[in-house]
């Protein structure tokens, strides 16, 4: 038996995980989990998932034990707007794929597990083909988990990602273990560098093949920001309009004048002197 | 989306007012407004962003705003004025015209549309001060209209690479909804697309601004279902 990836630990009546084998994926009950999925502080995000997700969820950059993994902030005091309701229902328009596959997980380290639950029912037998079914959205899950893993990866490596600073207003004193397991561990969109200023290459083609998917990545984690209840550190406050145009005074580009004809030259001669 | 343009001279010679985004009917109305790759972002969570044919034939990058044409867009009356698309925020100071500034963008000509506001809310204000300076209200207008020819040469370049090279596809709507509407085929970069094919023609510098992009398109896509379940709702 191993401990239970870190996402999952949070899970009441969860005692470890196994790898998965033969025996694992024999029997398992319908919505295992769903009734425990409130007490999740955050899930692991699926690529395919990316751009559905971030209509409702802010995603959260986190060290785990293998390198940055890209996961859904679900903790209520990051939410403008709770995640579950008060029976513990997600009320949200979309729910999560890693949640969808428990007590199946896949690892971007490449661990395939199941949660060994302590109580409840063991549930039917599974004919082959679903097992079959399951096994390949595991492996499908991990592959989707790796991408995006690289993906930060090379976001962090080009300082487009960097360790979050502490919030301003930060809730002292309610230091629930939750809280102190993400500081320090945590990361989040560099505050707006002007590329000229960048320490770190941007990405260009030199950056590999995960270069679009990365500034893909950061898109989604920057719209995604949105949800927080209390948004990031960033460098300066920045007006949008004047962020976008770089330039204090748009009086001095003379956009307005027209480039007609204020006075007609046309009927002038320049007369000959002798 | 413009109806007749009036040059800068006439319309400040004349003393003409300009009021609030919200006072005139394209803000309520106008069911696709062209956008630039930098607002996408900010909008990509209220509307649809696509590509269409306009009359000329050209291909414009529009975000949709609602299905109905005789109903009001969705939600308009809510908003914030800087959630507008940046050519509503500068109604009615328009170019004048949007194709002549892909074509050759340093002969911009700023006037204003003839349009007069549906209701005005207050007295609106002048173009310049007495003393020939732009109003601030007028600034504003000019900040967004300049905000939105600033990444023309990025947009134009990228719909022709994805036009190019086949890498859109045309959006699936409901036959029954594309009929009732009277709706123009959108397309929009396809979902499983190799970023490489479309970031190899554009500058490196130009890339975060592109990958944006696609992302936000890919992101507002997954509004159009709440359009269509407003604009049935309301004819409900």
């Amino acid at each position: 038996m191993i401990p239970a990836p870190e996402w999952c630990a949070t899970l009441p009546g969860i005692s470890g995980a196994t790898t998965l084998d033969a025996a694992a994926l024999e029997r398992w009950p319908d919505r295992a989990l769903d009734d425990r999925l409130r007490h999740l502080q955050f899930c692991p995000v699926v690529l395919n998932e990316i751009y559905q997700i971030v209509r409702y969820l802010p995603l959260l950059v986190l060290e785990g034990d293998a390198g940055p993994e890209v996961m859904a902030d679900l903790r209520p005091q990051s939410l403008r707007r709770p995640a579950f309701d008060a029976n513990g229902q997600l009320q949200l328009g979309y729910r999560p794929m890693s949640t969808r596959l428990l007590p199946f997980i896949s690892r971007p380290n490449g661990q395939v597990l199941r949660l060994i639950q302590t109580e409840g029912p063991t549930g039917p037998e599974r004919p082959e083909e679903l097992r079959q079914q399951v096994r390949q959205m595991l492996m499908v899950q991990l592959a989707g988990y790796q991408r995006l893993q690289s993906a930060a990866r090379l976001l962090i490596a080009r300082g487009y990602l960097v360790p979050a600073a502490p919030q301003e207003n930060a809730q002292t004193g309610s230091g629930s273990a939750a809280e102190t397991l993400l500081s320090g561990r945590e990361y989040q969109p560099a505050p707006d560098i002007p590329a000229s200023d960048r320490p770190d290459a941007g990405i260009d083609a030199e950056a590999g093949p995960d270069g679009p998917l990365a500034l893909r990545l950061l898109a989604a984690i920057e719209f995604s920001q949105v949800h927080r209840r209390q948004p990031y550190r960033s460098r300066q406050p920045m007006d949008r309009l004047r962020d976008r145009l770089g330039r204090d005074d748009v009086l001095r580009q003379a956009l307005f004048i027209d480039g007609g004809d204020v006075i007609d030259f046309s009927g002038l001669h320049i007369e000959a002197t002798d | 989306m413009y109806g007749e343009f009036e040059n800068w001279e006439t319309a400040t010679a004349t003393a003409r007012r300009i009021f609030d985004p919200f006072s005139y009917r394209v803000t309520l109305y106008e069911r696709l407004v062209p956008i630039c790759l930098a607002e996408a972002s900010i909008l990509a969570d209220r509307y649809p962003l696509v590509w269409h044919r306009n009359p000329i034939g050209d291909l414009d990058l529009v975000a949709i705003r609602g299905l109905d044409p005789d109903a009001e867009m969705p939600g308009v009356r809510l908003q914030n004025r800087t959630a507008l698309p940046l050519l509503l925020q500068a109604f009615p100071l328009r170019f004048q015209s949007l194709s002549a500034l892909e074509a050759a963008p340093d002969a911009l000509v700023i006037g204003l549309d003839s349009a007069a506001p549906m209701r005005e809310r207050d007295v609106g204000s002048y173009i310049l001060a007495p003393n020939g300076e732009v109003t601030p209200g007028a600034e504003l207008k000019l900040n967004a209209l300049e905000a939105f020819q600033m990444d023309v040469h990025l947009r134009q370049q990228l719909t022709e690479i994805v036009f190019a090279e086949e890498m859109v596809e045309p959006v699936v709507l409901p036959e029954d909804v594309v009929k009732k509407y009277d709706l123009p085929e959108f397309y929009v970069v396809r979902t499983f697309v190799d970023d490489h094919r479309i970031l190899r023609e554009i500058a490196a510098k130009d890339w975060p601004v592109v990958m944006r992009f696609l992302a936000a398109q890919r992101i507002s896509l997954y509004g159009m279902a709440r359009l269509i379940a407003h604009a049935e709702g309301g004819r409900a």
